[in-house]
């Protein structure tokens, strides 16, 4: 619906004023491992924490910590009704960091990773992983840029999900990930700020090499979406950085924030 | 005008002119400008120090993140672990090391120290950076980010007091016991033991703030300190520019000077 996005750009240009002022977005400090208190029904971003192989391509488990996780969260509070965690203290949003092994994974209704051309499982951290997913869980990874990266993901998702029974398809656009809360209409290519900046515009960050941007999915027996990658581009800098530049809000931020809500809604829906 | 007559009575005097670290601190900014470390792959460092220890990315570059005043800058080589280096070690304080261990455990960095107390300063454990960096982590709650650049010498006393002469700010005790420099926060300490040269290995050299390299250069010289470089120009890609000078310290460590516009 066209009133929706419309929706969606003026209460985030609203709230971008005020966040923009102070040059930085929700920004904080340390590292908030989950614990069983952790959890308190509302939602609280999980964003898993993975061991990277040396000759990976990208930054690892931490890339757009914390403001991605905050800033996404924020935003979901405030274009959707789902209740948000809260810290009383800082009156910021909670959100927890998850290795990937650990059992405090099913506390989480989704989880993600960001820059998983990097990633390695073991065996026993796939299992826990592909045990989360069968259970109804759902991982989103992002930001992970042409074919080498695509081919260290893939060889790691194949160690939770073989290959014959979950295949990778891509998503067409009427599927109800596109549709969820709003609609999207387009799969948008979002480069990092930097490089976007550093390029004068480009938003291809390993040039032809990446240059669509997929929106792909592995679905369970009954089609129920577990694992959505978005490859080529990178909706987590759309929100850790949407406070930086107003440019790079209005030209990637808003779209990052549509299909990031559904993405968040379809995972806790489904 | 008391201030005035003060200043009257101590150029009368003669104290001004007396070299102490007084008037080296007036040449230098009094903090710790970087911290330069090595890895093959710059980003991925940057990214692993901002997320641990909170460090801000900067458009200065996308080799370095901020510390408050001091910036922790990667150089894209294979380096030497840094531990046996006159840099052994730097320290970063978090929130909650039971959690950072935690996390470091399951990610299977490596752990030298595991958590413990030290009576009257705080907990500390020391893991090893992916690229062989040696990193003190501590929870002292009056500081957060970068804590302290830990050299390592034979006479800790006479390191520390070669620091005190040429870049000011006199030594004193973090927490009322260990012997160190405070600078703005991030305390420069000592521990006695051998070591080596700190070039190549991965904590590869310090670096401090002169008002004007040339002239700290000079008045350095003119202490006997070995100048490797002297004074240039250098502009980053970002088009941040600075003056930039190398000389050698006690004990083999490499110190940068650079003048920042």
């Amino acid at each position: 619906m066209a009133w929706r996005a419309c929706a969606v750009a003026t209460i985030l240009l609203m709230a971008a004023a005020a966040v923009h002022a102070q040059f930085g977005g929700f920004r904080t400090r340390g590292l908030p491992m989950a614990t069983p208190e952790s959890f308190d029904g509302a939602f609280q971003f999980c964003r898993a924490a993975f061991r990277s192989s040396r000759g990976g391509d990208g930054g690892g488990w931490g890339t757009d910590y914390p403001d991605a996780d905050l800033n996404l969260s924020t935003r979901l509070g405030e274009l959707t009704k789902t209740p948000i965690s809260v810290d009383k203290r800082s009156g910021q949003p909670n959100h927890v960091i998850v290795p990937v092994n650990d059992p405090l994974l099913f506390r989480c209704p989704l989880i993600m990773m960001f820059e998983v051309g990097t990633l390695y499982l073991d065996d026993a951290e796939a299992a826990n992983l592909r045990a989360y997913l069968l259970k109804g869980g759902f991982l989103w990874v992002d930001d992970f840029w042409g074919q080498y990266a695509w081919d260290v993901w893939e060889s790691q998702i194949r160690k939770v999900l073989p290959s014959g029974a979950y295949p990778v398809k891509d998503l067409p656009l009427d599927h109800t990930i596109f549709h969820q809360v709003f609609t999207v209409a387009r799969i948008p290519q979002i480069p990092s700020i930097n490089y976007w900046l550093g390029s004068g515009g480009d938003t291809s960050e390993r040039g032809p090499g990446s240059r669509p941007p997929h929106v792909r999915g592995i679905a369970d027996e009954r089609g129920r979406l577990m694992v959505l990658m978005t490859h080529n581009t990178d909706f987590g800098d759309s929100w850790e950085r949407e406070g930086v530049s107003r440019e790079y809000f209005l030209t990637f931020s808003v779209d990052g924030y549509a299909f990031g809500t559904n993405a968040l809604v379809y995972a806790m829906t489904h | 005008m008391r201030v005035f007559t003060c200043a009257g009575w101590m150029g009368v005097l003669g104290l001004a002119a007396v070299p102490s670290p007084a008037s080296a601190q007036a040449a230098f900014a009094g903090i710790v400008d970087h911290v330069h470390i090595a890895a093959p792959d710059p980003a991925k460092a940057v990214e692993w120090y901002a997320t641990y220890f909170g460090g801000e990315k900067t458009p200065e570059g996308p080799d370095r993140v901020i510390f408050g005043d001091t910036r922790l800058i990667v150089q894209k080589r294979e380096p030497t672990p840094s531990a046996g280096s006159v840099l052994n070690d730097i320290g970063f304080s978090v929130d909650d090391l039971t959690a950072a261990m935690r996390l470091f455990e399951a990610l299977g960095v490596t752990i030298v120290q595991p958590a413990r107390d030290l009576p009257g300063l705080y907990r500390s454990a020391i893991v090893e950076d992916p690229w062989g960096s040696r990193v003190e982590i501590v929870q002292d709650s009056q500081k957060r980010g970068l804590h302290h650049v830990h050299l390592q010498a034979p006479d800790p006393a006479a390191t520390l007091g070669w620091f005190a002469d040429k870049f000011g700010q006199p030594i004193g005790k973090l927490k009322g016991q260990l012997d160190g420099i405070n600078y703005r926060g991030v305390w420069l300490l000592a521990q006695r033991g051998d070591s080596t040269p700190s070039p190549g290995h991965s904590i590869d050299h310090i670096g401090f703030r002169p008002l004007n390299v040339d002239t700290a250069v000079l008045g350095l010289k003119a202490k006997n300190v070995t100048v490797v470089t002297e004074p240039r120009p250098l502009t980053l890609p970002s088009g941040t520019s600075m003056r930039l000078a190398f000389i050698e310290g006690p004990d083999g460590v490499r110190i940068e000077l650079v003048q920042r516009q």
